[in-house]
């Protein structure tokens, strides 16, 4: 490996273990936040319950985010290989609406799913893509704007999409595009991200782009679209 | 007499971390939450407000940029601020010893930084 292309490794490896870092602290400044609380004896009465809760829901945020990372690092790195199968997608978003609820509604967020069981299956990876969906949801659930975030599960053509639909503009298409050509080489840098998204677009990118899908990301007007795009299963075992 | 209570601009983008800080807070102070900049900016401008805290990375603008917009105008230049920062001291792009000169009253490292330490740096600030 010639002198540029170590450096280029090197550069890729800091960017990313700063995309990372900077984002699992959130989740561990919360824990921590709220341990010490509990610790001090400042919550009273149901306030205790909801703050288990809430130590409970960062603590599995944090676990994600380290799985989606390693799963992303291993693909990359030719250390994994995904097997594809019939994947019933709306199973997937259904999952992922359910597990994501209790940190939408400690965000004032609703999320809501529209989904259909006639969708025919795609060729996935069922945890590949719980893992990308939850990644992608949970960083917006944290940085949206918007009140309501969508999950929309649908066929295009030969296609099967979720499109996660929310309203803003910084998440931009240019950002998004940035992120995915510097895939391999180097990751835009925390602070020119919006807050909470760098890694979830990692993840997402690398895990579609391992099932032969498409992530992207583009607005009309003040909607934004996130999209995961994943190509009919020809199988007919669905999982 | 009861004495009023002072009041507190906290500017935090978290809505968990917001919840915890203001729930350590209100037992002393009276609680205003911004959720960005320019709400920040529009609280400041529409009520007296004794002291600010703010989130160094918010969503459209920086902690930074919300300083150099109070300390702009005459009637904000001695409100003082508590910077919130997920980056340690060492890389937060002021140096402590430049601090005093940008009015930064305080700095909380927030993943070591216990609620409870923010109400002491607060009291501490105001006294």
């Amino acid at each position: 490996m010639g002198k540029n292309n170590k450096q280029i490794v090197t550069t890729s490896n800091t960017d990313l273990l700063r995309v990372v870092a900077n984002e699992l602290k959130l989740p561990l400044t919360n824990i921590q936040s709220t341990a010490s609380m509990l610790v001090n004896g400042q919550f009273d009465g149901d306030e205790i319950s909801e703050q288990n809760a809430r130590l409970l829901i960062n603590s599995l945020q944090a676990v994600d985010m380290i799985d989606g990372i390693l799963l992303a690092g291993r693909i990359q790195t030719n250390q994994t290989a995904l097997d594809l199968t019939a994947v019933n997608v709306s199973s997937v978003a259904r999952e992922a609406h359910a597990e994501l609820n209790g940190l939408a509604a400690r965000y004032d967020r609703t999320l809501r799913l529209q989904t259909t069981d006639s969708l025919a299956p795609a060729s996935a990876n069922y945890e590949a893509l719980k893992t990308s969906l939850n990644s992608m949801l949970s960083s917006l659930i944290r940085s949206s704007k918007s009140e309501v975030i969508e999950i929309l599960v649908h066929n295009r053509l030969d296609r099967v999409m979720i499109t996660l639909r929310d309203e803003g503009q910084v998440f931009s298409n240019q950002t998004v595009k940035s992120v995915l050509n510097n895939l391999g080489r180097s990751v835009q840098p925390a602070k020119s991200l919006p807050s909470s998204s760098g890694l979830g677009v990692y993840i997402s990118s690398v895990l579609m782009e391992a099932m032969n899908g498409k992530f992207d990301a583009y607005t009309i007007g003040n909607k934004r679209s996130i999209t995961f795009s994943l190509q009919k299963s020809e199988q007919l075992t669905l999982l | 007499m009861k004495t009023a209570l002072r009041t507190v601009l906290l500017v935090e983008p978290d809505y968990m971390l917001g919840d915890n800080y203001q729930t350590a807070l209100s037992k002393n102070f009276n609680i205003l939450i911004a959720r960005s900049a320019q709400e920040a900016i529009d609280v400041v401008d529409s009520q007296p407000v004794d002291l600010i805290i703010t989130d160094t990375l918010i969503s459209e603008n920086n902690g930074i940029e919300i300083l150099y917009e109070i300390r702009s105008y005459g009637d904000w230049l001695e409100l003082p601020v508590i910077m919130l920062s997920s980056l340690p001291v060492g890389d937060f792009p002021i140096a402590p010893q430049d601090w005093a000169k940008y009015g930064i009253s305080n700095f909380a490292y927030k993943p070591k930084t216990q609620p409870i330490d923010l109400v002491k740096m607060v009291q501490l600030a105001l006294v």
